[in-house]
């Protein structure tokens, strides 16, 4: 069963049974439903649950780690011991910190599970492809509920965990080389709009009929949130960690204090926004810090781990992923001030320009100028003075991030939670930037 | 050569199978399924001389999936007793039932043996057999090397081990152990100086090279012995020329290749996307049905081979996850377009009654879905050296850097670690982010040369992310270096 106490008497079993200098143990479990449909039927449905109890452990200046996914306090002992057997084999080291002891203020979301009701998304997802059926459009999409349970305990007396909860619904709609796409993420079922994602979806998709090609060039952007994220994700993997200013990768290397953006971008990573989503302490069991990353335009700080935050004589922010890792502390929740307005406003002083719904498939060319390329996606738009006109065929973008940050001439006050391709979730609102760099087009 | 072992649970998981498919039965179900298994890793890696990075997981659990009046059902557990496996079995039925109010049942399912089978992948030394201290000691000494230089800011080098146990039973009778052992290595380096920073890895990018091997990968690869060679190419590529913008012959290395394949290929021919049924997520693809009519998808000298049976290979298997026999078929066969990529709930749609055997899932507790197989690029008959000297305007690129596609898999853009110029028939001087872009069919129709046996081999993906939720795949692709004449190269950003 999925449930707290259970994940606290298998962290008890492996401490006990531990008779390392130090011990920690990190307990996950996830329950997920989800129904994965396309046209008018589902094609996946389903509810899945894994778990996963990790044990780290110290034995003479020693590391070592083991985890298993089989949740019984038999495994866990037996995961204690190959933690130990791991960790008498490595070289010894100098640079291992104590675990960390009780940490003070934690905001722990500690929500009731979502009970998985396949019956209620089925009900919803038939609503959602009536929609498009009854508007000449195909469907695809998801929707469905996650439980999430942490918990981090440790040898030095720090234990914590919480339980967080999602629903989302994701909604693609097609029709005549038309494309539409909406979602929603809340905490329980009862927060989706799912009818609202239902109509933004296929009214993208009917407005988007029949594209054009557009030229590539430089052009005046608005980008809609989950289009920003997009941007914002690689920003938050390749820019805002201590390690990645460390090793001189990062575009934030020897800039903190000076200007790097327009005036009007403030950036922090914020786990308490009430949007935001994921836990509040990080791997090491640390309560996350709201971190201001830009402040005004101008570089004012990092995320960090208890190393980095040594190193560079700071504190650290917790966000630390869980030990060891290659990777150094990174940002979980990136919120980028929002302005006054919608992407609609945005849109009236532009002369000439595209309105971007998504961008598909955002990667990194060079990582000190931040240079990404992705592909527009769901529904790309022209802006003839001050309106959006026509729908255009998608474009392929090669564009600094940090070019772009400073060439932005609008922000809307509609910052939503969105995500990306390739996972994470930030709360962005509409950007309008200046001289963005389409660099190709594809066919449709 | 060594079998890989089987497992003494096989028999427990057996008969908790047994009793799942029992309850699904009982419950209404049409089909059903069940997967038993374990998988087992070891990752080790070594970061500026710090090891950081060293865990064994070991994962259990079961996945039951059903057929209720051609509705999908999908239920999974990781408590491996009588009670929750009954449990889960009942559930699968529930969710399948419930479904039925979204949309009708529309699945078919393509038929296929009941085999009843014991597979497993082979190796000449288990990684997991050898100490830890061995493979540390490997790893510092690369990663030492690595740093010799104070320009390299950061440094790593890992080995990765993977060992997959699972029981297949079905209603239809068919009974199926499998285990598969995979193995991987490689080292990489960050060097920064003058505001500039450039990446070099070995033998390729994102954790090196894997194979269905054991750690005769990892001594074959001899990583401290190319880390000097490594360490050196980095720091070069900081002083290099920037890639031009304009159009040029292009070479690829097989590393790079592998990723083209992947990309412009693999994802693009799985019949699942082009059914719309990844539309949410990963996209759809250009390759529609009708394309079955010999679309000319490269030049004449293209032969792209899905191969599930290729020894080494990260995607070869005894049997997929819908108990289908594994084969070996032409995607692509002298440029034009063949055949899909299927599981059995696709396969009618490329006309077919049996699947081409290419449902997988990451382990027993996902639900499988189509992935890519080992697809490779069939060798031609050039020598590198040949190709070079008969290259006038042209650039060599190798090692995967940035890569990115659109969701119909058209248009592309990949940069690679380094670059080469060619002129005249001769490699020039290096070129740092060297760029590429095309769109697919194009760029395969635009091949001219493919070299020979000698220089082709397997490059392993062990990180291709697919479905929702998502689940991560490996597969293999093979290639030897090839032209693809007057591509468009560099960018302006």
């Amino acid at each position: 069963m999925l449930d707290p106490d259970r994940a606290r008497r298998l962290a008890l079993a492996a401490l006990s049974a531990s008779a390392a200098d130090e011990t920690e143990v990190s307990v996950s479990q996830c329950e997920e439903e989800l129904n994965r449909f396309t046209a008018d039927h589902p094609v996946q449905n389903l509810v899945r649950r894994a778990a996963n109890v990790a044990v780290r452990v110290r034995v003479d200046g020693r590391e070592g780690k083991a985890s298993t996914g089989t949740a019984t306090e038999d495994a866990v002992r037996a995961t204690v011991r190959r933690a130990v057997d791991v960790a008498r084999r490595m070289p010894a080291r100098d640079d291992l910190l104590p675990l960390p002891g009780p940490q003070q203020g934690y905001r722990l979301r500690r929500r009731a599970p979502l009970e998985p009701d396949p019956v209620h998304t089925a009900d919803s997802v038939a609503r959602l492809t009536a929609r498009a059926r009854d508007n000449g459009c195909r469907a695809a999409g998801v929707q469905g509920v996650t439980n999430d349970i942490r918990l981090v305990a440790n040898s030095a007396g720090l234990e914590v965990w919480d339980l967080d909860t999602r629903a989302q619904v994701s909604f693609s709609v097609f029709r005549d080389a038309g494309a539409g796409w909406a979602n929603a993420f809340g905490a329980a079922p009862g927060d989706l709009d799912v009818g609202a994602v239902g109509e933004r979806a296929v009214g993208k998709a009917l407005a988007s009929r029949d594209p054009q090609p557009a030229a590539p060039g430089e052009w005046t952007v608005v980008l809609e949130p989950p289009a920003v994220a997009s941007l914002l994700l690689f920003a938050a993997l390749k820019g805002f960690g201590a390690q990645q200013v460390e090793d001189g990768s990062s575009f934030l290397a020897g800039r903190l204090g000076e200007r790097v953006a327009d005036a009007r971008i403030s950036i922090a990573d914020d786990a308490y926004h009430p949007l935001a989503v994921g836990h509040v302490f990080d791997g090491e069991g640390v309560p996350r810090a709201a971190v201001p990353l830009i402040q005004g335009g101008v570089a004012a700080g990092l995320v960090h781990d208890r190393g980095t935050a040594l190193r560079m004589g700071c504190r650290t922010t917790g966000h630390a992923p869980p030990q060891p890792s290659t990777s150094g502390p990174l940002p979980a929740n990136l919120l980028l001030a929002p302005g006054t307005g919608t992407a609609a406003d945005l849109v009236r002083d532009v002369d000439r320009g595209i309105l971007v719904t998504e961008f598909h498939y955002t990667n990194v060319v060079e990582p000190t100028r931040l240079t990404l390329t992705g592909m527009t996606r769901n529904g790309t738009f022209l802006i003839e003075r001050g309106e959006v006109t026509r729908p255009v065929k998608n474009l392929r973008f090669t564009q600094s991030l940090v070019d772009a940050l400073a060439r932005v001439s609008g922000i809307g006050g509609d910052a939503r939670l969105a995500s990306a391709l390739f996972g994470g979730h930030t709360v962005v609102p509409s950007l309008r930037i200046d001289g963005f760099r389409f660099s190709s087009t594809t066919e449709f | 050569m060594q079998m890989a072992k089987g497992t003494t649970d096989a028999t427990a998981w057996r008969e908790l199978g047994r009793r799942a498919v029992e309850v699904a039965r009982a419950a209404g179900a049409d089909w059903a399924d069940v997967r038993v298994g374990r998988i087992e890793t070891e990752d080790l890696g070594v970061r500026n001389g710090r090891v950081a990075q060293l865990e064994q997981v070991e994962t259990t659990g079961f996945g039951v999936r059903v057929l209720v009046d051609g509705a999908h059902g999908f239920a999974s557990g990781f408590d491996l007793t009588p009670e929750e496996v009954e449990r889960v079995a009942a559930l699968a039925v529930r969710i399948a039932r419930a479904g039925r109010r979204a949309g009708p049942g529309r699945l078919r399912w393509a038929g296929e043996p009941a085999w009843r089978d014991v597979w497993t992948s082979t190796y000449l030394v288990d990684p997991f057999g050898v100490p830890l201290e061995t493979k540390l000691d490997v790893l510092l000494r690369a990663d030492a090397i690595l740093r010799a230089r104070p320009e390299v800011t950061a440094s790593g080098a890992s080995m990765s081990f993977r060992r997959e146990s699972q029981v297949f039973l079905s209603s239809e009778g068919a009974d199926i152990e499998q285990v598969v052992l995979r193995s991987g290595a490689g080292i990489s380096c960050v060097a920064h100086a003058h505001g500039e920073t450039q990446v070099r890895s070995y033998p390729a990018a994102f954790g090196g090279n894997y194979l269905a091997a054991g750690y005769e990968l990892v001594l074959a690869l001899d990583l401290v012995g190319n880390a000097e060679r490594t360490r050196e190419e980095a720091l070069e590529l900081l002083t290099a020329a920037t890639c031009p913008v304009g159009e040029k012959d292009v070479i690829l290395s097989g590393d790079q290749l592998a990723l083209q394949i992947h990309e412009s290929v693999g994802h693009a021919t799985e019949l699942d996307r082009v059914q719309g049924w990844e539309a949410d997520f990963a996209g759809t693809s250009f390759v529609d049905t009708g394309k079955l009519d010999g679309f000319r998808y490269g030049s004449e000298h293209v032969n792209l081979v899905a191969d599930a049976t290729v020894p080494g290979g990260l995607a070869t298997i005894g049997y997929d996850d819908d108990g289908v026999r594994s084969q070996r078929w032409h995607i692509v066969q002298d440029g034009r377009f063949a055949a899909y990529q299927t599981s059995r709930d696709v396969a009618h749609f490329e006309n077919r009654d049996r699947s081409r055997g290419c449902s997988r899932a990451e382990g027993p507790w996902n639900v499988p879905i189509v992935r890519i197989s080992n697809l490779s690029l069939m060798p031609g008959t050039w020598s590198f050296e040949d190709l070079v000297a008969d290259t006038d305007d042209g650039i060599f690129m190798a090692g995967v850097k940035c890569w990115s596609i659109d969701q119909q898999r058209l248009n592309f853009q990949f940069t690679c670690e380094s670059g080469r110029e060619i002129k005249g028939g001769k490699l020039g001087r290096l070129l740092r982010n060297p760029t590429y872009q095309g769109i697919t069919p194009q760029f395969w129709n635009a091949c001219d040369a493919i070299c020979a046996a000698p220089a082709w081999q397997l490059w392993g993906v062990p990180n291709c992310g697919k479905g929702q939720p998502m689940q991560i795949a490996e597969m293999s692709h093979g290639a030897a270096p090839a032209r693809f004449r007057r591509q468009a190269v560099g960018v302006r950003a």
